[in-house]
């Protein structure tokens, strides 16, 4: 959250300032240490429980995230304007290291000869890739589990209702990779419904995602316990026991792939794929 | 230059931080065209999903969210992919509550469920107009300061950059700043 560092207190009771002006400076200061989590615990909880029995102190902290909301698209506005132009062509592209006066001798010509050469070195790729595709082809389990996490496992979507319970608001944080507050969230809402299956289900995605292995190993098999159409818990518990890698996790991974296989599970098709071409 | 150097010149913060956002923002700056490409979006929004998710890397570097896991490339290119996910929802969803900012949401998640309903509700569409309004009336430098602090700079960077006497006067003339607009939007408060 910006704003990292208050450091001193600061002093609003100066002479001139009527009193109504200073209660609401006041109490724009200690809305802001809350969102800035300064607040101790038994501070935090009055406060949470003003806004729930106070309507004016409410719309006060309302004011407080409209202001800030609006604050960031104003900023959001002079960065566009800034970085507008690196795309027109009007900066050249900054070269951290050299000052300003020799950064700016780099001509939009240079930048351009740069960006064939960038070509050149594309299409060298492909050529390459299509002569070393099928060593790819034949990549171990172990590669296409990690590849079938960075790929399907990158986000998870969303209502388009725009809901904003603990269990979106977790997805939304999976989604900007900031895992540890997922994980609060999914695990707050598990553990208030237990028959939550997506929650379980999140919540392991987000620590095998985190590589947090031995976590989400608990998770999907808690998961693969519930009684649930198309269970993903078998699947994901075999993607997580591929990536950890350690002496037993092929064998039990693979015995699990082929239960997927076998009862037309969630990731059935993935399974069948990656036991087709696994080797021994 | 390494993902390192640009986050310690993020976090270094001072009047050289613009030059690492400036490195950030260029060196990645090719995702706009595969945002075109790959949502079938214009080139000026997919620029405004770029800059938006550069801003937001900034913002996670700062305040620690960036744990390193991945590549500064990896991570911006994720969150990019799912800012341009949000500009398709907003433009195809009649819903207006979809049209949450990212800043909203995060702070109305720090907030417990019961509390945030309450609050969700007193943020309409129309006050945040005025707000936006406001801002414009509130003088330069005002708006400047608010602008810097909303932008991750401490007190005291913003005490050094603006020239006030101390960390403590910088705050106070922030929170007065806030205060401007709060006495502006006095009369759609008491709509509540």
């Amino acid at each position: 959250m910006p704003g990292k560092d208050q450091g001193a207190d600061a002093t609003l009771h100066e002479p001139g300032l009527s009193i109504y002006k200073i209660i609401m400076s006041e109490q724009l200061e200690y809305i802001e240490s809350y969102f800035q989590q300064k607040l101790t615990g038994p501070e935090k909880e009055e406060f949470e429980q003003r806004c729930v029995t106070d309507e004016k102190f409410a719309g006060e902290v309302a004011f407080y995230i409209s202001s800030r909301s609006a604050l960031n698209d104003l900023l959001l506005e002079q960065k566009k304007q800034e970085w507008s132009r690196f795309e027109i062509g009007e900066e050249p592209m900054p070269v951290i290291g050299q000052d300003s006066e020799t950064s700016s001798s780099r001509t939009p010509v240079r930048k351009i000869n740069e960006r064939k050469w960038f070509l050149y070195a594309a299409a060298a790729c492909v050529v390459i890739a299509l002569i070393i595709a099928p060593w790819f082809l034949s990549d171990s389990p172990q590669k296409k589990a990690g590849k079938y996490v960075s790929s399907s496992l990158s986000s998870i979507s969303q209502t388009m209702d725009g809901s904003r319970d603990s269990l979106q608001l977790g997805i939304q944080y999976y989604n900007s990779s900031q895992y540890d507050k997922a994980i609060t969230l999914f695990q707050g809402v598990y553990s208030a419904h237990p028959d939550n299956n997506d929650a379980l289900r999140f919540l392991g995605q987000t620590q095998l995602v985190q590589k947090k292995y031995d976590a989400a190993i608990i998770s999907f098999n808690e998961l693969s316990k519930k009684q649930t159409y198309s269970n993903p818990g078998v699947f994901l518990k075999a993607v997580t026991l591929l990536r950890r890698g350690q002496a037993s996790d092929l064998v039990e991974a693979r015995k699990l792939l082929e239960q997927v296989v076998q009862g037309n599970l969630y990731g059935s098709r993935e399974a069948a794929k990656w036991l087709e071409d696994w080797s021994d | 230059m390494h993902d390192e150097e640009i986050i310690e010149g993020l976090v270094r913060g001072g009047p050289q931080r613009p030059v690492f956002e400036n490195e950030l923002y260029s060196r990645y700056n090719y995702f706009i065209n595969e945002g075109c490409r790959k949502y079938n979006i214009s080139s000026d929004d997919s620029f405004s999903a770029y800059s938006d998710a550069v801003l937001s890397v900034i913002h996670n570097v700062l305040d620690n969210s960036f744990a390193s896991r991945s590549s500064l490339k990896t991570y911006l290119f994720k969150i990019f992919n799912n800012k341009c996910i949000d500009f398709i929802r907003k433009k195809t969803t009649i819903k207006e509550r979809v049209n949450v900012s990212a800043v909203e949401t995060e702070m109305l998640g720090q907030l417990p469920d019961n509390a945030k309903i309450i609050i969700e509700k007193l943020i309409d569409k129309q006050k945040m107009i005025a707000v936006k309004q406001f801002l414009g009336e509130i003088g330069e430098k005002c708006r400047q300061i608010l602008l810097l602090f909303q932008d991750g700079y401490s007190d005291k960077e913003i005490a050094e950059q603006l020239a006030y006497n101390s960390p403590s006067v910088a705050k106070v003339t922030r929170l007065r700043c806030l205060e401007k607009i709060r006495e502006r939007m006095q009369p759609f408060m008491s709509q509540v």
